[in-house]
């Protein structure tokens, strides 16, 4: 069975490098390491996504016990597709900061690489995973190699943050256990297939469900969407932090979405039980108030970073929205809106180093044509900013455009609507607001002799021309998104048929 | 392929982008640039004219991004007519601007003329657009465009007004957006043609929220209060021109008409809508007066007279539209002609102020007679005290405000008629007393003479001048 094995290949090569990785000390090599596995898995994925496009899924028990453990795993194009999102971020990421994701002390180099490694395998796990006991251990040590890479390569400032966020994890895992507790008393086992069979047929009560339901998703916000410390730490200058401080927010917030879709999937789509309870209406206007606080809250913030937080907020607001209202076109939109965050956000990440790492150094000197790269950089920051979110034709566009029409047919599209009226104008506000903070920050030297004492790296003019390159790619992406939507949006809508009929 | 006609839509969009192309490749040599700045404007207008005359046209698509929602072009009879409009705006401020600029020895001027010419490129393909998707990306470009300007023209300390404004103007092209996909929804096409064919087939409810959805960004222009955001500003007549009168004006009213003409010509309104505008327009027509009555100087009055006047007349052309009058159109136009010969003069005023040594006076209709007589022509249509434009539409407008006894409208037009008599007394009648106290300088009559014998300075608004009294005299051969 080469698709099988194909599977098994992807999911334990990432573990069997990073022994290999423990064993060995050198930088470079370990780098390079890293990279190929992630690019070698990317390749894999896409090799085999074609046959799992047209809504196959590869579904597999190893060993036949209701708690099995490991390698228990359902394989199918919604967990794919998150995959590659998340692998192909962490391979431009490591490919373009070689130099300042690596520890200083060089002891840590295994240990970090090693680490990180484990990470990806554990991300494998949980989008892969098919019974709750499976996603339980994925999730711990998902949380124990992050925390054991983070603790690898940061100062001892860092480490008291790393242990209160520790407090934390370990909440949402208590919160967890609890869940995994009440769903053997109540369904007699842990799979996901028959835990959503048992809801959907009758003879379950309907409020011990949806008490295990909150619980989960209180655990899954804890642990995977915890912007408020996102806020604390995206102010750190070094380059290690900032990587860090992304990486927490990126890959955590892909992760809560796979986790949130997931349980809904399980819980809520195909089953009446819940939909009886009529909960949308109280949920959609949570979302409404969310986003109306969130979109006033961010006129307040003026730096880019924490710019990239309120996008991601913004955009799980919307993902919200449209998994409450449950149908194939908002499914839709869920995609392009994912496809969107994911570009946005990183695009952003990539400015913030540019101008922490070029701009800022480039002015010491005073020179006038290096103050007019930067200027000509804030116009390049604010190019693709607009196309990737204010312009009329990006993908958020698509997402908007889909959410729109499923919103149109739903009974509260009154309330729908402003949701995302809120939110664009919201992206609209805050992103001329940093572009003119930045231009006002490059206009003034005294403030930026005062950054740079504080940034270390100094960037040649090949890295700063090789960014611009990454954001030239960012639009041609886009781009290349909108001339091939038609073809993309059946994709989607193939993917939205599979959440609302199969389990993921 | 793409046939003769559609050659003609590319070349009619693509003109005023080989303009700014050229514009800076030939950054140096003024003669060249001062050449085709006028020649690509006539060659358009000329273009524009014969499309008309010969009424043939075909779609143009661009780009289907997904299922029968394309980006695509036609050039139908309003349309022409619009860039007819456009184009002769474009020339004949072109002609103004060149000498204005190379008077007043500005740093910027090309960067001002290169702006101008971006906001036209978005009017010609907003113009051209036959699909709402266009109309929509369109649209927004506009916003986007008056946000960069208005941030570099207008504010030179404090931005946050503008992003507000421009915020609000961004939310209507939203509300734009839902209208767009409500259509996706109902017809299956966004073709504009087609959706005014098929639109009987909706009920009553719903054509409702349709006409509201898509005359959104006109109704909310005119509804909020937008004049209140501009309070620290550099009020500069051509700036206020170009950015709100060229920008917003043009864009907003073209959309309205072309969605009332092409979709909502056979829908009747109630009554009760109508009187809830008036409440509205009472309100924004009362805020603004305060304003004008209140301004101190002459550009300030002017920004507030320019906000009252406009909404008057969207006003009155609902209320005209309202009544299935046979010239809807009257007041727009009435506003745009008397606008255009008030910025012109106004700035020749100005600039004989700041280049005189007698910067501080008012009384100066002496120096410039030409340029005063043809902005109190202008103040006198407003107030349609000439047998003019102005006259004919409110002669129309006041008809049917008696014949249905509309208070409210009654209510209105006292008050704007009120303050721009308090205007007028104010501010405009000080420039005509005759100043006897003070010697007069050889220097300030040589560039009197300069700013009021030039050609340049005077003929767009002359042209204006002679427009005003001749409309009325072509309505009543053609009748």
């Amino acid at each position: 069975m080469p698709l099988i094995s194909n599977i098994y290949l992807i999911l334990l090569l990432p573990l069997l490098v990073a022994f290999s990785c423990a064993i060995v000390k050198n930088k470079s090599i370990n780098h390079l390491l890293i990279v190929v596995v992630i690019a070698t898995i990317l390749v894999w994925l896409f090799k085999i996504s074609p046959i799992f496009i047209q809504g196959k899924y590869v579904y597999s028990n190893i060993f036949a016990v209701d708690y099995s453990l490991l390698l228990n795993y359902n394989f199918n194009i919604v967990g794919l597709s998150f995959a590659i999102i998340i692998l192909s971020q962490k391979l431009t990421s490591l490919l373009f900061f070689k130099e300042q994701i690596g520890p200083k002390v060089t002891n840590n180099n295994a240990t970090f690489y090693s680490a990180s490694l484990v990470n990806i395998f554990s991300i494998l796990l949980i989008l892969t995973s098919s019974n709750f006991v499976n996603l339980f251990l994925a999730i711990e040590i998902y949380s124990m190699s992050l925390m054991i890479s983070k603790n690898a390569i940061s100062n001892k400032e860092q480490k008291k943050m790393i242990i209160s966020n520790i407090f934390i994890h370990n909440v949402s895992l208590i919160i967890f256990v609890c869940c995994l507790l009440f769903l053997y008393i109540s369904f007699g086992s842990f799979d996901f297939n028959i835990i959503k069979q048992a809801i959907s047929g009758d003879g379950i009560a309907k409020y011990s469900v949806l008490l295990i339901l909150v619980l989960l998703v209180i655990s899954v916000c804890l642990r995977f969407l915890q912007f408020w410390s996102c806020f604390r730490n995206i102010k750190a200058r070094s380059a290690i932090q900032q990587y860090i401080s992304f990486q927490d927010l990126f890959t955590n917030t892909i992760i809560g979405i796979y986790l949130l879709i997931k349980l809904a999937n399980i819980f809520y789509i195909d089953s009446h039980l819940l939909q009886d309870l009529n909960l949308d209406k109280y949920l959609i206007i949570l979302v409404l108030f969310s986003s109306i606080y969130f979109a006033v809250d961010s006129l307040r913030q003026k730096n880019l970073r924490s710019l990239s937080i309120y996008y991601c907020i913004h955009h799980v607001n919307l993902i919200l929205l449209a998994i409450l209202i449950n149908n194939q076109s908002s499914f839709v939109s869920l995609f392009y809106y994912l496809v969107s965050m994911s570009l946005s956000v990183f695009t952003i990440y990539l400015i913030s180093v540019i101008i922490e790492n070029y701009i800022f150094s480039g002015i010491v000197n005073l020179r006038s044509d290096k103050k007019k790269g930067a200027i000509v950089i804030c116009n390049v920051i604010t190019v693709a900013l607009f196309i990737l979110a204010i312009s009329p034709i990006s993908i958020l566009f698509f997402g908007n455009f889909y959410l729109i029409k499923s919103a149109l047919l739903h009974p509260l599209y009154f309330l729908i609507i402003p949701v995302i009226l809120v939110i664009c104008i919201s992206f609209f506000v805050t992103t001329l607001n940093a572009r003119a903070d930045l231009l006002k920050k490059i206009l003034k030297e005294k403030i930026l002799k005062k950054i740079l004492k504080k940034s270390q790296i100094n960037l040649s003019f090949f890295n700063y021309s090789f960014y611009l390159l990454i954001i030239g790619t960012l639009i041609g992406l886009n781009i290349l998104f909108i001339y091939y939507s038609h073809q993309i949006s059946g994709i989607f809508l193939e993917m939205s048929k599979f959440i609302l009929v199969n389990q993921i | 392929m793409i046939n003769k006609f559609q050659l003609v839509t590319l070349i009619i969009i693509a003109a005023p982008i080989l303009n700014i192309l050229l514009l800076k490749f030939f950054k140096k040599n003024l003669g060249v640039t001062t050449l085709f700045n006028k020649l690509i404007p006539i060659t358009l207008l000329s273009i524009t004219v014969m499309l008309l005359l010969n009424n043939v046209a075909s779609e143009l698509i661009i780009l289907t991004p997904l299922d029968r929602l394309s980006i695509s072009f036609d050039l139908n009879r309003n349309s022409l007519i619009f860039l007819i409009i456009l184009d002769l705006f474009w020339l004949l401020f072109v002609i103004y601007l060149q000498k204005f600029l190379s008077l007043s020895s500005a740093k910027n001027s090309v960067y001002f003329l290169e702006s101008f010419i971006y906001i036209v490129i978005a009017l010609t393909l907003l113009a051209a657009s036959s699909s709402l998707l266009s109309i929509l990306i369109f649209y927004q470009i506009v916003t986007i465009l008056f946000y960069q300007y208005s941030n570099r023209f207008l504010h030179k300390k404090d931005d946050k007004s503008s992003l507000y404004f421009s915020a609000v103007i961004y939310a209507e092209s939203l509300i734009l957006m839902v209208a767009t996909i409500y259509a996706y929804q109902h017809f299956a096409s966004l073709n504009i043609e087609y959706i005014g064919e098929h639109i009987g087939s909706l009920n009553k409810d719903q054509q409702l929220i349709f006409m509201l959805l898509l005359i959104s960004p006109t109704l909310i222009f005119a509804i909020f209060p937008f004049s209140l955001f501009y309070r620290k500003i550099n009020l500069n007549p051509l700036i206020i021109f170009v950015l709100f009168f060229f920008l917003f004006f043009l864009s907003h009213s073209y959309l309205f008409i072309k969605f009332y003409f092409e979709i909502f010509k056979s829908i009747n309104i109630s009554n009760f809508i109508l009187t809830i505008l008036e409440v509205i327009f009472l309100i924004n027509i009362l805020a603004s007066s305060t304003f004008l009555v209140f301004a101190k100087g002459l550009k300030s009055s002017f920004f507030y007279l320019f906000f009252q006047q406009l909404i008057l007349a969207i006003y009155s052309t609902i209320l005209l539209l309202f009544f299935k009058n046979q010239f809807p159109i009257l007041p727009l136009i009435s506003f745009a002609a008397s606008f255009f010969i008030m910025v012109f003069c106004l700035s020749n005023i100005l600039l004989f102020l700041e280049n005189s040594k007698k910067r501080k006076q008012h009384k100066i209709f002496g120096d410039l007679k030409i340029s005063i007589i043809l902005l109190l022509i202008a103040i006198f249509n407003i107030a349609s005290i000439l047998p003019s434009i102005g006259l004919q539409v409110s002669f129309l407008v006041i008809s049917k405000i008696i014949e249905e006894k509309l208070v409210i409208s009654a209510v209105i037009y006292a008050i704007s008629t009120f303050s721009v008599i308090i205007f007028f007394i104010k501010t405009i009648f000080p420039l005509l007393l005759k100043d006897d106290e003070h010697e007069q300088f050889i220097q300030d009559e040589e560039l009197a003479i300069k700013i009021d014998r030039n050609g340049y300075l005077i003929m767009p608004s002359i042209i204006f001048v002679l427009s005003i009294f001749a409309i009325p005299i072509i309505i009543y051969f053609t009748q």
